[in-house]
């Protein structure tokens, strides 16, 4: 047992190091690269009308005149002690300000996700099994189609015919002011309304790639010898695909999707900032739009640390589902 | 008579090209017998076998009859097919390991086939899924049961897919070059665990192989094939004696012996099989036979039966017909 | 049907560099009478014109120059650094490898197109910038390609063999090796340039792309958001344009990807 157990923090360490260092990598770039731009949020923020001194004293304040090396030294040094600063822009503490986004967004990703999942699965494996006939080449043009779309113009297209022509559905936001205080039930069914326009635009542009390397994959899957076996056995063909073919297929998405992920988070920013949602992809264009150096900062690492755990994930589920690896 | 093909034809085109693989062979398997397929690669030998199991990619152009029991099963659909595959014939392949899908359980695999066939219980399944294993002599086996394929030696995948193959007591085996990727000392034990479960299972098999040792100790009966073609059938022990095909012949000598010297060999072929594309005129074996003459490119020579046994060779038949 | 995406690009690449030659057509001109008032698609005016008057029609082509230009020219950029780091770590391995490929991992985890928006915030936007931008912020997925490419190919035979007979190594790499990781190279760019297209779009969209006076797809849609409903065409033909110049190079790549697998196969 405890054997086992060092072994598993071994493993744990051998990881972890490498992805600390990889922050610390991505910390720094995007300190640089900030701090290198011409121009600083002080005369960006701050009425043009501001004497020189007073500029000065608040660069000062803010730790802007001191040199680079400094200023990124103190800056991880308070983020190691749990300090990330507060928003130029609201004041907030930087955490709070992205924890208070984090809900709306886990909403909106974790739900496009298992759809996507759930979708790109069954639409793969029956184009590659059915392939060439009327159904794959039906799949392969929208997903193409789906694929070469601007997301937001797709968002701004759907927001047109949805909401401004047919009135169906809100165009933009969460929840209607005046619903805070009304039942959970009541929230939920107004969040949902508001979720099924971004929800959607997401998914056009994300199930291409997936349905398409799945229809690529049961291609290939279904010439094995294992699957003429199974055949041979007088398996029926829905067994053959959806059990046989299927979890081979399956093995590569979740490496897959940590791949993925990184366009996922920058997509889901822009639909978010389209529709208003009030997640963390709006704050992060907005703060971009304020040169909120620590929130920027903050997201970045934010969406760096979720990116390398989702890698970490896929990996251990890879392990998981290939009896291969042990 | 259980299994009874007649004059099938397989071909495949792509790209504007058609490929004839097998070119209108007819041959029986009578009950509790085994029948031996033997050729080089791309002789058509595997393409044969999945047609008689209908398991040949659907731009496969099939032409002829395949009988089992009686009924023509080619064209049948999926469906139909279903009833006959696995539980009137089982099919192993070449490589056993490719055979098993790598993502599940040995067990797994195997509980699923018996299920179907059987009409038991999962827990039932499972014993029967032990005893097999145990027939087929594989050591510990309710604890491999949960194995995943790649963790049995190639040997072993055979033995499993022997037991699952069994599992669903097929009248007819196919046995597609079944001992070709293993070792000689395990090709030995996988023969004689199929000579064994023949006898008790009252089964037949079609053999397939490129090694003529293997064709002759197990066999009833032979079929050489050449490019798509019968070439000779008969008894092994007849056909060792006194090949009449010159291919045959030359496959016969061809085996090595470790009694014959090196400059003993006499007939070693000429070139390599030529590609289905471009089919020599006559005879397909013209081009490489030691013995063609004029008439070997212009006609092609039919399988036609000499002393108790069928030959497509014009020097066979004519020899019969002179000495008449 | 299968030739129609080579024809359209085709097209659009005459259309949009050989506008220049046509006198008249001046993307910027606007017609003071019209302006205030976007009109709907006539005769003379076919995609309609926009809020200041100006040809939607002849602004398109002249924003097909530009889109076209940013995707080409940064996918351009990121190739040629993509190659050239990945043949170096490839080729030498060791620490220098380990660096590199450590700074892969630092920006692929990296959320791209958040960092490209926060650059060009910063940096003051232009066409140039947008292109460096793109193009240094695309360049590991190549480099982990050829790597890989690089050292399986350093293991085959011939290159042991070569070796053998004492060739140089900046032979070696430029001879032998490079032209093998060739093929993936092409169809990854191929792609590169569609989504390069639609990045620049994006960032033109936010404001942080190809700013005004100049037409690109991108800054067309910014413009006509506010009058979706009453001028739709100003959205739905940029829209639909960069929707098919992307469609249309991923099927190039596709096709690319599938003669060369095929080639391949023949080879060996």
């Amino acid at each position: 047992m405890n054997i086992t157990n060092g072994l598993y923090i071994k493993k744990f360490l051998r990881r972890l190091i490498p992805s600390l260092f990889t922050l610390l990598g991505i910390s720094l770039v995007s300190f640089m690269l900030m701090h290198l731009a011409p121009g600083d949020p002080a005369s960006m923020m701050l009425d043009p009308k501001l004497s020189l001194q007073d500029k000065a004293l608040l660069k000062h304040n803010l730790g802007l005149d001191q040199p680079l090396w400094t200023q990124y030294g103190h800056w991880l040094g308070h983020v190691l002690r749990g300090q990330w600063g507060y928003s130029y822009v609201s004041g907030k503490p930087v955490l709070r300000a992205i924890a208070e986004r984090l809900p709306a967004t886990m909403i909106l990703s974790v739900s496009s996700l298992t759809l996507i999942l759930m979708l790109t699965l069954p639409l793969g494996l029956w184009s590659g099994y059915r392939k060439d006939t009327g159904f794959d080449k039906t799949v392969t043009l929208l997903s193409f189609v789906g694929m070469a779309m601007p997301t937001f113009w797709l968002g701004l297209v759907l927001m047109l015919i949805f909401s401004l022509k047919l009135d169906w559905l809100p165009t933009s936001g969460f929840l209607e002011p005046g619903l805070e205080t009304s039942s959970f039930w009541e929230q939920s069914v107004a969040i949902a309304q508001h979720l099924i326009l971004p929800l959607m635009t997401i998914l056009i542009g994300s199930l291409a790639g997936l349905t398409r390397y799945y229809r690529f994959e049961t291609i290939g899957i279904l010439t094995q010898d294992y699957i003429q076996a199974a055949r041979a056995r007088g398996l029926s063909e829905t067994r053959i695909l959806f059990k046989h073919a299927l979890k081979n297929a399956m093995l590569p998405m979740v490496t897959l999707l940590g791949l993925m992920l990184p366009e996922l988070v920058s997509g889901t920013f822009v639909i978010e900032y389209i529709f208003s949602w009030p997640g963390m992809g709006q704050l992060g264009i907005s703060a971009v739009f304020a040169r909120d150096y620590p929130v920027l900062m903050g997201m970045l690492m934010m969406s760096s640390v979720l990116i390398i755990v989702g890698n970490w994930l896929s990996d251990v589920a890879y392990r998981w589902v290939d009896p291969r690896i042990s | 008579m259980s299994l009874k093909v007649e004059n099938l034809s397989v071909s495949f085109s792509s790209g504007g090209h058609t490929v004839t693989a097998v070119d209108h062979i007819s041959f029986e398997i009578p009950d509790k017998t085994i029948v031996g397929l033997v050729g080089e690669s791309g002789s058509g030998k595997s393409v044969t076998a999945m047609s008689v199991m209908q398991l040949l990619p659907p731009q496969a152009v099939l032409s002829g009859s395949i009988l089992w029991k009686g009924q023509n099963i080619m064209g049948l659909s999926n469906t139909q097919l279903r009833s006959i595959r696995g539980s009137e014939m089982g099919l192993i392949f070449q490589n056993p390991l490719a055979a098993l899908n790598p993502v599940f359980s040995v067990g797994n695999q195997m509980i699923e086939t018996i299920v179907l066939h059987q009409n038991v219980s999962t827990a039932r399944a499972r014993d029967i899924a032990i005893e097999l294993l145990q027939k087929v002599q594989i050591p510990d086996a309710a604890l491999r049961l949960d194995h995943y394929p790649h963790q049995f030696s190639l040997g072993m995948c055979q033995r499993l897919m022997i037991a699952i193959t069994l599992s669903m007591r097929p009248k007819l085996l196919i046995a597609d070059e079944p001992t070709a990727s293993l070792d000689v000392t395990v090709q030995a034990q996988i023969l004689t665990l199929l000579n064994d479960l023949k006898e008790e299972l009252d089964m037949s098999i079609l053999l397939i192989s490129h090694d003529l040792g293997v064709i002759a100790q197990n066999c009833d009966e032979m079929l050489v094939m050449y490019l798509g073609k019968l070439i000779e059938k008969g008894k092994p022990s007849e056909l060792f004696k006194h090949p009449m095909h010159p291919y045959t012949q030359a496959l016969i000598a061809a085996i090595p012996s470790p009694f014959s010297k090196r400059s003993e060999v006499t007939h070693v072929l000429k070139g390599d099989i030529p590609s289905p594309l471009h089919l020599p005129s006559g005879c397909r074996f013209h081009p490489r036979c030691p013995k063609a003459f004029a008439l070997c490119s212009e006609k092609e020579p039919r399988l036609e039966p000499v002393c108790g046994r069928e030959v497509a060779c014009f020097l066979a038949t004519e020899a019969t017909s002179n000495s008449r | 049907m299968r030739r129609l995406p080579y024809l359209y690009i085709l097209a659009v690449f005459i259309l949009s560099f050989g506008m220049s030659f046509i006198p008249g057509l001046d993307a910027t001109r606007f017609d003071p009478l019209l302006a205030g008032q976007p009109q709907a698609p006539s005769l003379h005016h076919p995609f309609g014109t926009d809020d200041l008057g100006r040809d939607v029609l002849v602004r398109s082509i002249s924003g097909a120059k530009i889109s076209l230009l940013v995707g080409i020219v940064s996918v351009v950029l990121s190739t040629v650094l993509g190659v050239s780091v990945g043949l170096l770590c490839g080729y030498f391995e060791g620490v220098t490898d380990a660096i590199i490929m450590r700074l892969v991992d630092v920006l692929m985890a990296l959320p791209t197109l958040f960092l490209i928006l926060i650059i060009q915030s910063l940096w003051k936007p232009s066409i140039w910038n947008v292109v460096i931008v793109i193009g240094l912020t695309s360049w590991m997925g190549t480099t982990r390609l050829v790597r890989a490419e690089v050292l399986s190919v350093k293991q085959r035979l011939f290159i042991i063999s070569a070796k053998a007979r004492g060739i140089s190594t900046s032979r070696l790499v430029f001879k032998h090796m490079l032209p093998h990781t060739l093929s993936p190279v092409i169809v990854s760019a191929t792609l590169g340039v569609g989504s390069a297209i639609l990045t620049e779009s994006v960032l033109s969209f936010l404001g942080l792309g190809v700013q005004p006076p100049y037409a690109s797809w991108g800054n067309m849609l910014e413009r006509s958001v506010p009058l979706m409903n009453e001028a739709p065409w100003m959205s739905i033909v940029p829209g639909v344009l960069i929707t098919l110049t992307v469609l249309s190079l991923n099927v190039l790549s596709d096709h690319a990807r599938a003669a060369l697998n095929k080639k391949e196969r023949v080879v060996s």
